[in-house]
């Protein structure tokens, strides 16, 4: 069955040409060796069980990290899928704990079920070579009984950052064994911890590293992250330490093709294509039919559902037991989790239908074929999703299926952007105010700060000052002490700036409210304004009512046809740049947004079928944002009309590539162009960081000011539409010309930018 | 834009200084121990006398009532304790201590007193000092690298509180019991709990200790109440109430705490003082013990006034169709748990009822059909 299989790939990608959309980009990546090191000192038992259990050495960057994080040194080990990462930290780890019984160890990884796995996986080792090593998980799941035993004896303890910022650190007096012998902190999935969650995190361990000091540890870090372009730049960051780069990987890797497909044009003009969904779902099915091991991709659960749908209905036609393939994501229960992933690892299932879910390190064995139903938001997850196939013999695959989103069209046609050299920077902001206030509350809670005390990096005096004119702590002999009756971790969530979220509530049963979910404050004015039609769980809610003080947003269910888009009034303010250009630049801004009307437009058709006039105040963030200037000279022979469409053009092009620079979301940018800037007095595009006091979006556009304008262009000349579409400058601007007046600007400008 | 301006715009805005801190004033009687450590020594005339509990129940002679007034109740490493009350039983007075932290720079020094007046691993009383106090002590005393206070008897009267009256009582808070079994009151000086942290604060930031008086009086009051309810619980856990749901309830705390002998001398009190859960209880333990013959004779009593007589009937034909084995008595106690579940109904959640009768007809269908079976098998 395996080389049946191996002897189909081939030919199935051979197949994928003959599509009738359009194979954008085939590369061929060859085969590596493996590189292996010699054996280093090592506790017998350990060396005895890898010995027996077949390994011919360790590989060079396994062995690399070891000498590394035994010598004290912090270490961020770059991975690919299938390299053998677990060993890279657990190795260290056990050999200190083999030396030196007492020594004590952390594992932080971003999620829960994250932590559930690497405990089985990493039980399995201790149990195997025979030492004695008490590991336990620490997060929401242990029970109250079991807690004060891993306190007390876990040598080696499993939780996430959740759980270390509201359950360990402000009770740390109860894990003083721990803090005291803390020798080794392991990071999982460094580059997870990026915007909000990274700048959270980078406090969090600024916290934790107080609190290590306070007993006197030092630990050393060991991280690990998927391939983002400054790994070495964020681990330093984070940790606020020097940490040494361990990049090349010395495992053996087979032969991978990656294919980039474009499904078929349906309507050329309006730039139509036929469904992503069906084609994903018509190749991965050739594929599964032909015995191929396959996992699919895709962005949302309810795509899970459906792809899994078509694809066994596709097994069906070929004759195949429809049950060799399995749905896998959020909302699936561990033990159901578990056995899929048991599943694939043995064969017994062929293939998985997935959200991101499985993108991180879950072991599922190597399959043969990837396929990612649309760009999942960033390089670093694409390769990471594409690595799930990955053999360390014999060929293996990836296809793309490009959606209609504009970056994944963008991407199709631009594929070097794809496979050019450097991924993503992933950036953090733990300087951001309100993120940084917080965990000083925080750190001020855990241990109080003396006078002058640096957190991190950070300066504290005016933020202790602060603090204590709001009456939160106390001065007294050259500290700060906590002095609030409130346990100020419990309302800071780690995955978002302020605390202030509208809680909304479903009414639709008379008596009996439930909350169904929560709003950040800036989205609120788009998404929740009276009227609003707001998707949950694939139903629609009516806004009833939105209480601004309690901040709470009452809905009803409703049978509607259309969705809601406002239109917002917007306000920037500049309040103070950091740095700056002639044209570019970048700095602190007050972002004052009032929604005044919105549309109702039909779902499929996007047909505007009414609208509302909405009666809300103007909500602010401070936030940073990226600007550019245009020259008052470019538009001498243009008239307001061609300015303004052009420069919508070019904020719709910014919009779409500014995400491939900066990894981050769509959502997590905004764009506004004004023809008259009142600040600057001339036509400017802002890129607004979407998050309160920013999370670096705004400096990294401003770094990458050149690219973005390249990238913008590129877009705008690749896209084979006629006229405009979303895929480049919008589809509003569709009969005014706007494609050709916003390529006149953009060609103009480059000229210029030369001309300087 | 200075960052304290920038942090006002984007967080709001903080109260500014105020003009040079006054100096401390209006502390009550007492002298000071040290920087930022002052003492108050009060004697509490007691009636009755000191006995401890009897064995087993963490109590001893020596014991210290002890009590902590924090900085709130959110637990960790933030909240800290400004006033530990410790109250020294003497034949009929309580020898009341306070030590009263006036800023928390001056914590370790505090806590070094605190050791003079109560030394660690000294017996402790207290209310909620097993989850509340005791560990924050334990907390305070690792951030200053000081062994743990480690009691080495530790009276949590709250459980006890809760295990004698919890049926009687809205709520078992230190305030209800002492006024509602202990007919207590405090003088309008007292505070409430919930306002302590707000005073300290407010203290702290003027000055004026005038304003903590209530909570000094508060504090006190705690401790008397400790030592009066512990003489009360004595004498309760010793048989010595004439309130016979109070008995059966002290039996019950026995019992879990794996004294049979004692559990059954107060029930005993309890039956003489005619409270028919006694005989319930003396009965479970007949059937614990295997003694058929005299859990039958206590249930049959217990029937009349007991608060779920179909229970009571259902033991009975139990014991009579499993352990005494006489079918005719098992299948008449059936029909009456019968008939007073049927009687019950307009009552019951009607799901609860189906379910017992379902049960109780399925029962009395088998007695029936082994009696019959019985007879037909004698007359061949």
């Amino acid at each position: 069955m395996l080389l049946e299989g191996t002897k189909k790939l081939p030919q199935f990608l051979n197949w994928v040409e003959t599509l009738p959309g359009e194979v954008t980009a085939r590369r061929r990546f060859p085969a590596r060796e493996p590189q292996f090191a010699p054996w280093p000192e090592l506790d017998d038992r350990l060396k005895d069980f890898f010995v027996s259990s077949g390994m011919r050495g360790l590989y060079t960057h396994q062995e690399e990290t070891f000498r590394l994080a035994l010598a004290g040194k912090n270490v961020v080990v770059v991975t690919p899928t299938a390299s053998g990462k677990t060993l890279c930290y657990t190795l260290p780890v056990l050999e200190s704990i083999a030396r030196e019984s007492a020594s004590r160890a952390l594992f932080l990884f971003p999620t829960k079920a994250l932590s559930q796995d690497q405990l089985a996986s990493l039980y399995e080792t201790v149990t195997a070579c025979g030492l004695d090593v008490s590991t336990f998980t620490y997060d929401g799941d242990t029970p109250p009984a079991a807690r004060s035993k891993v306190r007390a004896a876990g040598q080696v303890v499993i939780t996430n950052p959740d759980m270390l910022h509201t359950g360990i650190l402000p009770h740390h007096t109860k894990w003083v064994k721990l803090f005291e012998n803390l020798r080794y902190i392991v990071i999982d999935e460094l580059h997870s911890y990026r915007g909000i969650f990274g700048s959270h995190m980078a406090n969090v361990l600024r916290r934790l590293k107080r609190i290590c000091a306070f007993y006197g540890s030092d630990p050393t870090f060991i991280c690990t992250s998927a391939t983002i372009a400054n790994p070495k730049e964020l681990a330093e960051r984070l940790l606020g330490e020097p940490v040494e780069l361990v990049a090349r990987s010395g495992a053996p890797l087979g032969e991978r093709q990656v294919l980039l497909y474009n499904p078929p044009v349906v309507n050329r003009s309006l730039g139509i294509r036929r469904s992503s969904l069906l084609e994903t779902s018509r190749i991965a099915g050739e594929a599964l039919a032909s015995g191929i091991s396959t996992i699919v991709f895709t962005r949302s659960r309810i795509n899970v559902e459906l792809l899994l749908t078509y694809l066994r209905r596709e097994l069906t036609r070929h004759k195949v037991d429809p049950n060799r393939i399995a749905g896998y994501r959020g909302g699936y229960l561990p033990n159901e989790r578990r056995a899929i992933e048991r599943g694939l690892r043995s064969g017994e299932l062929l293939g998985v239908v997935s959200t991101n879910a499985l993108e991180l390190g879950v072991d599922i064995g190597s399959l043969e074929l990837a396929v990612l139903h649309g760009y999942p938001g960033s390089i670093a997850s694409a390769r990471q999703q594409m690595g799930r196939a990955g053999r360390r013999q014999g060929l293996s695959a990836a296809i793309l299926v490009a959606s209609s989103f504009a970056l994944d069209q963008f991407l199709a046609y631009q594929p070097d952007y794809f496979f050019g050299g450097s991924p993503e920077r992933a950036r953090i902001s733990p300087d951001n105010l309100y993120i940084l206030v917080n965990h000083v509350k925080c750190g001020a809670f855990e241990l109080p700060f003396r006078e002058g005390e640096p957190f991190g990096d950070a300066e504290t005096a005016e933020i202790l000052t602060y603090l204590e004119r709001q009456e939160v702590l106390h001065r007294a002999g050259g500290r700060y002490h906590w002095q609030a009756d409130s346990f100020p971790a419990e309302g800071l969530s780690l995955r978002s700036a302020t605390s202030e979220n509208y809680v909304i509530i479903d009414r639709t049963e008379t008596g009996r409210p439930v909350v169904i979910g929560e709003v950040d404050r800036p989205s609120a004015p788009m998404l929740i304004h009276p009227e609003a039609i707001y998707f949950h769980g694939g139903k629609s809610y009516q806004v009833t009512e939105l209480d601004s003080e309690g901040m709470r947003c009452y809905v009803k269910e409703v049978d509607v046809d259309y969705y809601t888009d406002a239109d917002l009034a917007v306000r920037l303010e500049v309040i103070d740049e950091f740095e700056s250009g002639s044209a570019w630049g970048w700095g602190e801004v007050l972002l004052a947004a009032r929604p005044t009307v919105y549309k109702k437009i039909r779902l499929n058709t996007h047909e505007n079928v009414g609208y509302g006039h909405i009666h809300l105040g103007e909500e602010q963030m401070h936030t940073t944002a990226c600007r550019l200037c245009l020259p008052e000279e470019l538009f001498s022979a243009w008239d307001e009309d061609e300015k303004s469409t052009a420069l919508t053009g070019l904020a719709h092009l910014l919009r779409i590539t500014a995400p491939l620079f900066l990894m981050c979301d769509r959502s997590d940018i905004q764009v506004h162009s004004l023809v008259k800037d009142p600040h600057f007095g001339r036509p400017t595009i802002y890129l607004v960081d979407n998050f309160p006091g920013g999370v670096g979006l705004a400096e990294g556009a401003w770094q990458s000011r050149e690219r973005l304008l390249d990238s913008a262009r590129e877009a705008l000349l690749a896209c084979p539409c006629g006229e405009g579409c979303p895929a480049c400058v919008g589809a509003l601007g569709r009969g005014m010309g706007a494609k050709e007046t916003t390529r006149r600007l953009v060609d103009d400008l480059t000229a210029w930018g030369r001309s300087l | 834009m200075t960052l304290l301006s920038r942090l006002e715009t984007m967080l709001g805005p903080a109260r500014p200084r105020a003009e040079g801190k006054a100096s401390l004033r209006g502390l009550p009687p007492g002298r000071w121990l040290g920087d930022g450590v002052y003492l108050m020594e009060t004697t509490v005339e007691l009636d009755g006398t000191a006995t401890p509990l009897p064995d087993g129940w963490g109590d001893s002679e020596g014991a210290f009532c002890f009590d902590l007034e924090t900085t709130g109740l959110a637990g960790g490493t933030g909240t800290y304790a400004f006033l530990a009350g410790v109250g020294r039983i003497e034949a009929r007075t309580l020898e009341v201590t306070q030590l009263f932290l006036t800023s928390p720079a001056a914590e370790k020094t505090w806590l070094e007193a605190l050791d003079e007046t109560l030394p660690p691993r000294s017996p402790l009383i207290t209310y909620n000092g097993k989850r509340f106090d005791v560990p924050l002590m334990e907390t305070r005393r690792i951030l200053h690298r000081k062994e743990p206070l480690d009691p080495a008897g530790h009276l949590d009267l709250l459980q006890l509180a809760r295990a004698l009256w919890r049926k009687r009582l809205p709520s078992c808070r230190l305030g209800e019991v002492e006024h509602s079994v202990l007919g207590l009151r405090r003088s309008g000086e007292d505070v409430p709990g919930s306002l302590v942290p707000e005073l300290y604060r407010d203290f702290l930031h003027r000055g004026d200790a005038s304003v903590l008086t209530g909570v000094f009086y508060h504090n006190r009051m705690d401790l008397v109440a400790l030592a009066l309810l512990r003489q009360r619980v004595a004498r309760i856990l010793a048989g010595g109430s004439d309130d016979g749901e109070e008995l059966v309830a002290a039996g019950e705390a026995w019992r879990r705490r794996g004294r049979n002998d004692e559990a059954l001398r107060l029930w005993h009190l309890a039956r003489e003082a005619g409270t028919a859960e006694a005989l319930e209880c003396l009965a479970l333990v007949a059937k614990a013990e295997r003694r058929w013959e005299d859990a039958v004779a206590l249930w049959e009593e217990a029937l009349p006034g007991s608060s779920d007589p179909f229970v009571v009937a259902v033991e009975l034909a139990k014991a009579w169709e499993h352990r005494l084995g006489n079918l005719d008595r098992a299948g008449a106690w059936a029909e009456e748990a019968r008939r007073i579940l049927d009687r019950l109904r307009p009552l019951m959640d009607p799901f609860q009822w189906r379910h017992r009768r379902e049960a109780i007809d399925h029962r009395l269908r088998r007695v029936r059909g082994k009696a019959a079976s019985a007879t037909g098998g004698k007359r061949v």
